[in-house]
This record gives structure tokens, C-alpha cells and sequence, in this order.
């Protein structure tokens, strides 16, 4: 005969085991915060995307061949001026022009140079102007140990003209984690008066292949 | 943590070893198709004959050498910028009526350099742009066409590459029949 039945409960759990218990519950979100904070901490103090895929600089100057991954560039020569004839046009701006003498030869497969850009001391970005057809523009295809030499043409703010340098790349999507050419252009702001100065407009060259 | 919290998570962690192998052998097939695939990399070379089987086509070169033809839009005889020798390449294509379809057209030296057809160094002179599509209405399943190359002046061309995009990892090499 079975024994009689006096509770449906469950046996109540001794004081001592509800205390081990809660410690451990409260052991194991002590754990979970901890670890939260600790990858908040390594996350504040890893790079961001941007740092993290940014491009691998080769820097240089005036006449120094700067090796950008699939092409070599240098800077030729650099002149100013406050209008500039294109095609028969002549083209003015508040700012100043800024034409870029580049020699680019590829390396060993064909390749187009995507990003032609000129940054200021303070970091600001200025593209190619879009205002006429670009000698070197249009995706012109660089082919190997052929060089290439033309002007790039940039229009900036007067202010943002001295301490300049030419950013190139062959980047098709942007310049992250790629090779970027960053070659300094030697302008200080009485070469830029000076080409404040000048009545002539500076008639942009076509572009050809090198020496 | 203790003996008894590993056998209670034993499946889990067991299983854990095939999920991060599957992970792992996903990222794998990504790079394959987007860092090695995408590019020209296994060259499909001719027969004894001189064809090569690629795509929808057969192709076959013709003839390779410096280009004496080049001429102006005025008549006069056209010669490349100091520095650069200019070439012709004479290819056959025989396509199915599916046609070839849009092609890369490139010139390879004996340094492994590439040069692509149609180059801004022999601009002004009278040469269509390159392509692997047939002239002419209805278009002709079996025609040639005349190929224009810029190279430094001392390369030494060896061959002829046509990459179509559906195609890659896998382009044509054609090299002239021995």
C-alpha cells in the first residue's frame, strides 16, 4: 500500500542551497557585464572603418616617382593661374586654378587612374574639375612602361591653395585599403598671389606620352 | 565553470566545430568569387590547328606583327609617338547565332606585360574601335577582325587575349599555330 499522499509542493529548498543559487545567478550577470564593458572598452579603443580600411599611403614630392601599386606617378611641374583656357574657352573662378604637370606610366597590365584629387592642410578633398574635359580624364587608360604626361586641372579656394599636395589612385571604388600616391606640390601662399596676378589665362596642354 | 557544465553543453559545443567550418568554408567560396574568379587567370590555349574553343566561338589568330597601315583620317601615313611601337593583330571568329557577345581585347609580351586594344596612342590615326562583334545587318556567324596595339618600343608581343566576363576565371590566349 503506497504511502499517503499530504502535498503536491516540491520540498521546500533549504535556505543554504537558495543563497548558493542566487550567487551563482548573480555570478554569472556579474560575467555578462563585465564582458560587455570590457568589449565597449576595446571597441572605443580599436580604429574605426574608416581607419581601418584606410589607403596605404606613398608620399612624395615635387620630381620624386611615387609608387602607387599598378602605376608609377610623377609630378612634373605645377602652375597657377586665375583663368584658364580649355578647347578654345576660357573658364574663370573665385578661387584659383591649379594645373598639375603628372607623368604616369603602369606597371604591367593596362589601368586607369580613378582618383585624382587635391587635399588641403586641412584634409579637405578637391576633385578634378568637371567643368571641361580633363587631358588625362575620360578614363584614360595608362598602358605599361608607356608614360604618360598631361595637366590635371583643380579649382580651389584661394586659401586652400598654399600646402596643397595631389592625391592619385587607381581605386575603382574609392581608395580604401588601396595604394594612394600623395605627392606635395611645393605651393606657398606667394606663388599663389603670384598667379592671382596674372592677366593671361594658363591654356591647359593636351595630354601625350612622356620622355 | 566545471566538469559538469561541459557535459551539459557537450552537443552544443560539439556541434559548434561544423558551424564555424561552414562559416569559415563561406568565406572561402566568397573569395574565390570575388578576388580570383573575376579575373583573366586560366588561359585557354589552341589546338593543333590554331583554334581555340571559348564561349560560344571558335577563334584563331591570323597574323601578329608591327602595323605598316596605320594611316590619318587625311590619308597620310600615321606614325605612333616616339617610344611606341604600334601593332596589328588579324583574328577569325566563328560564332554560333548566339553570337560572341562584348569582349576585352589584349595584347601580352614576352614579359608577361598587357596591353589593351584601341590605345589613346594611336588616336588620330583611321582605326575602329576594337571588338569581338561582327560587322554588318544581318551580322555574319564567321568574319575577321583587325586589332590595334601600343607597346613600349622594345616588347616583343606573343600572343593575343580575349577575356569575356561570363567566361572568367577562363580567357582566350591565341598564339599563332606552330
Amino acid at each position: 500500500m503506497s504511502p499517503e499522499v499530504r502535498s503536491h509542493r516540491a520540498p521546500r529548498t533549504p535556505a543554504g542551497q537558495c543563497l548558493v543559487d542566487a550567487g551563482t545567478r548573480l555570478g554569472v550577470g556579474a560575467l555578462v557585464i563585465a564582458a560587455l564593458a570590457v568589449g565597449s572598452v576595446v571597441k572605443s579603443y580599436t580604429p574605426d572603418t574608416d581607419t581601418r580600411e584606410r589607403p596605404f599611403t606613398r608620399s612624395g614630392a615635387v620630381g620624386d616617382q611615387v609608387d602607387a601599386r599598378v602605376f608609377d606617378a610623377v609630378v612634373v611641374g605645377v602652375r597657377g593661374a586665375p583663368k584658364v583656357t580649355r578647347q578654345g574657352k576660357t573658364y574663370d573662378t573665385g578661387g584659383v586654378w591649379v594645373l598639375v604637370t603628372v607623368r604616369l606610366v603602369a606597371h604591367v597590365a593596362p589601368t586607369t587612374v580613378n582618383h585624382a584629387m587635391v587635399v588641403d592642410t586641412d584634409g579637405r578633398l578637391y576633385k578634378a574639375t568637371q567643368r571641361f574635359s580633363q587631358p588625362l580624364g575620360g578614363g584614360h587608360m595608362l598602358q605599361p612602361d608607356i608614360p604618360a604626361q598631361g595637366e590635371m586641372v583643380f579649382e580651389v579656394p584661394v586659401g586652400a591653395a598654399p600646402g596643397l599636395a595631389i592625391q592619385l589612385s587607381s581605386g575603382r571604388l574609392g581608395v580604401r585599403m588601396d595604394a594612394l600616391a600623395e605627392i606635395s606640390l611645393g605651393i606657398d601662399r606667394a606663388t599663389v598671389e603670384g598667379w592671382r596676378a596674372a592677366t593671361a589665362p594658363a591654356v591647359v596642354e593636351n595630354a601625350g606620352v612622356g620622355s | 565553470m566545471t566538469g559538469g557544465w561541459f557535459r551539459r553543453n557537450r552537443w552544443g559545443l560539439i556541434a559548434l566545430v561544423p558551424v564555424l567550418v561552414l562559416a569559415l568554408g563561406l568565406q572561402l567560396e566568397d573569395v574565390y568569387e570575388v578576388y580570383w574568379k573575376r579575373q583573366p587567370r586560366e588561359a585557354v590555349s589552341p589546338g593543333p590547328d590554331g583554334w581555340v574553343t571559348y564561349g560560344d566561338a571558335r577563334i584563331k589568330l591570323i597574323a601578329l606583327g608591327p602595323a605598316s597601315d596605320l594611316e590619318k583620317y587625311s590619308g597620310e601615313p600615321f606614325t605612333p609617338p616616339p617610344g611606341v611601337a604600334a601593332w596589328k593583330a588579324i583574328i577569325a571568329i566563328e560564332a554560333t547565332a548566339k553570337g560572341i557577345g562584348a569582349c576585352r581585347l589584349s595584347l601580352e609580351d614576352d614579359a608577361g606585360r598587357t596591353y589593351e586594344a584601341s590605345p589613346s596612342e594611336l588616336s588620330g590615326s583611321r582605326t575602329s574601335l576594337a571588338s569581338c562583334l561582327p560587322d554588318g545587318d544581318p551580322p555574319p556567324t564567321s568574319y575577321r577582325k583587325d586589332l590595334y596595339f601600343a607597346t613600349p618600343a622594345s616588347a616583343r608581343p606573343v600572343a593575343v587575349r580575349i577575356t569575356l566576363t561570363l567566361q572568367l576565371p577562363r580567357y582566350a590566349r591565341l598564339t599563332a599555330a606552330s
